[in-house]
This record gives C-alpha cells, sequence and structure tokens, in this order.
C-alpha cells in the first residue's frame, strides 16, 4: 500500500509512457483527419515534456526544465507551420483526409 | 502524503482520460477541448513536480495559443472532420506491437525498479532549495543558456513567417488604370497611318 502513497519516479514515469502510447497509437491508427493527428503529436509532446521534468525534480537537475522550455518552443512552431500547411492544403485540395494525400509524392 | 498522492492519481487519470478522448470523441470541437482539458491537468502534474513556471507557461502557451490554433483552423476549413476510425487492417496492427512492448516495459519499472537519487553535487545544473523555480530557471537560461534562448526566439519567428508566406494568397494580376503608362504612351505605338488603296483594303 506504501507503494501506491509515496509518489515516486517511477509514477510519472507510468504515466509519461501512457500518454505517449496513447498519443502514437492516435498516429498510427488515424487515416482520416490530419488535424487530430497534429493533437497526437501535442499529446506526445506532453508526455515527453513530463518525463523530463519528473527526472529533473528527481535528480535535483534544472538542465531538463530548461530542456522542456526548448521543447515548447519547437513545438508551439511546429504546431503554427503545421496548421499552416493544413490550410493550403485544404485550399488546394478540399479535403484534409490522410487517405487523399497520395498528390503529395513527389 | 494521502492529499498529495490523490492529488496525483487524480490528475494522471484525467490526463489520460481527456487524451483518450481527446483522440476519440466524435466531434472535433470537443477533441480541441479535451486537449485543453488534457494540458490543465498535465500543467497540474508539472506544479505536484515542483516546476511551478513551466506549468504556467504551459498553460498560457498550450490552452492560449496552441488549443485556440486549432479551433480557429477547424473553424475556418468548413469541412466535415470525421472522428478516429478503428478499422483493424494488417498494418493498423504495427501500434498495437510498440504498445505491447512499451507496456511490458512499463511493468518493469512498476515491478523491481528502485531509483536512487544522486547528491546535489553530482548534477549539471544543481537546485538550490532557497530561490523559488522561476527565479532558478531564470538564472541559468540567460546566463548559460542564452545563445539557445537567443535561438529559440529565432526560430519562433521563422514559424510565424512561414506560417504568414504560407497561408497568404498571393492576388491575381488585374487590370488596372495605370494612369503614368496611359500618359508616357507614344503615338507612334498606338497610332498607325495606312494609305489603303481603292478596292484593295490594307
Amino acid at each position: 500500500m506504501t507503494q501506491f502513497l509515496t509518489i515516486g519516479l517511477s509514477h510519472y514515469l507510468c504515466v509519461g509512457g501512457i500518454l505517449f502510447i496513447i498519443g502514437l497509437m492516435g498516429i498510427c491508427l488515424n487515416r482520416t483527419n490530419v488535424i487530430l493527428m497534429l493533437m497526437a503529436v501535442e499529446i506526445i509532446l506532453l508526455a515527453v515534456s513530463l518525463n523530463f521534468i519528473a527526472f529533473s525534480a528527481f535528480l535535483f537537475d534544472l538542465m531538463g526544465q530548461v530542456f522542456v522550455f526548448f521543447i515548447l518552443t519547437v513545438g508551439a512552431a511546429e504546431t503554427a507551420i503545421g496548421l499552416a500547411i493544413l490550410v493550403v492544403f485544404f485550399r488546394n485540395q478540399g479535403t484534409v483526409s490522410v487517405q487523399d494525400m497520395e498528390k503529395l509524392k513527389g | 502524503m494521502i492529499i498529495f498522492a490523490g492529488m496525483f492519481y487524480f490528475f494522471a487519470g484525467a490526463v489520460i482520460v481527456s487524451a483518450l478522448l481527446t483522440l476519440f470523441s466524435r466531434v472535433p470541437v470537443h477533441s480541441a477541448l479535451w486537449l485543453i482539458f488534457m494540458f490543465l491537468n498535465g500543467a497540474g502534474l508539472f506544479v505536484l513536480l515542483g516546476s511551478e513556471l513551466l506549468a504556467m507557461i504551459f498553460v498560457i502557451v498550450y490552452v492560449g495559443a496552441v488549443a485556440v490554433l486549432f479551433l480557429f483552423v477547424m473553424m475556418m476549413l468548413k469541412t466535415r472532420l470525421e472522428p478516429l476510425k478503428m478499422k483493424v487492417k494488417w498494418y493498423k496492427r504495427i501500434p498495437v506491437l510498440i504498445g505491447f512492448f512499451f507496456g511490458s516495459e512499463l511493468l518493469f519499472v512498476l515491478s523491481g525498479w528502485q531509483f536512487i537519487a544522486p547528491s546535489l553535487k553530482a548534477s549539471y545544473v544543481p537546485f538550490s532549495l532557497e530561490i523559488s523555480n522561476t527565479e532558478a530557471i531564470g538564472n541559468v537560461l540567460y546566463t548559460q543558456y542564452s545563445v539557445l534562448f537567443q535561438i529559440a526566439g529565432f526560430i519562433l519567428l521563422c514559424s510565424m513567417i512561414g506560417a504568414i508566406v504560407l497561408t497568404k494568397r498571393i492576388p491575381r494580376e488585374r487590370y488596372h488604370q495605370k494612369v503614368s503608362d496611359q500618359v508616357l504612351e507614344k503615338k507612334k505605338n498606338r497610332i498607325k497611318l495606312c494609305q489603303v488603296d481603292i478596292g484593295k483594303g490594307v
């Protein structure tokens, strides 16, 4: 019982791992909607940030938190660019389905 | 201790449930709202870990900017966004396999793995417990990682420029009246005088 009441590093790592799997599942299973795919990428980023901050807190090392700061920057930039590409794609093709993206080849 | 554990389990469960609902909810606007809820609970977990600054930044950036951007794009696209479907084909079994491996690793972590925190002196950028989290991160970020900080700002600038350039509609060439061209036009370019013979034409 004390194993469940004292929250250690492994609890946070489990939450991070479960979130990572959920995000991966969203990317792999998704064939219809690119916006949901971008949301799954955000879930993965949250999982990674959670792992970094958990290690930072339990190792008494600030490096992880600084790194999460930069992950956040890159994630925000990635979302902005991805949604802009999505808007351009919708303007050209009239759809955001992943299955209809074969015209992007070559 | 019990309150701390209860809060951890509350936030963790809410994060996981809302992540699942983000992917599986029928209405895409609902999934964006579940994404916001997921980030709020993730910020709660960050607060439990003692990094208040990053929790607040997550709330500001993700709830305030990114989720609103998602909602804005959904509103703009005016298409019927279908939810995620669970039709299993052969290539869709790959994530199940990956999930199996990850799950077994998690079981390893939960069973016998012990984490021993090293001493304060061994860490690269050590905490000091006298100052707050925000002050500690600021001390490191503006001195040791100032170049990285500048590069992060540059990345954000590039993404802003890229998004604007990508989505800007370049207007088609229209037939405007150009007064200067009209004034500068020579007579010989426009009018041709011909001596036409009778009955022959030009």
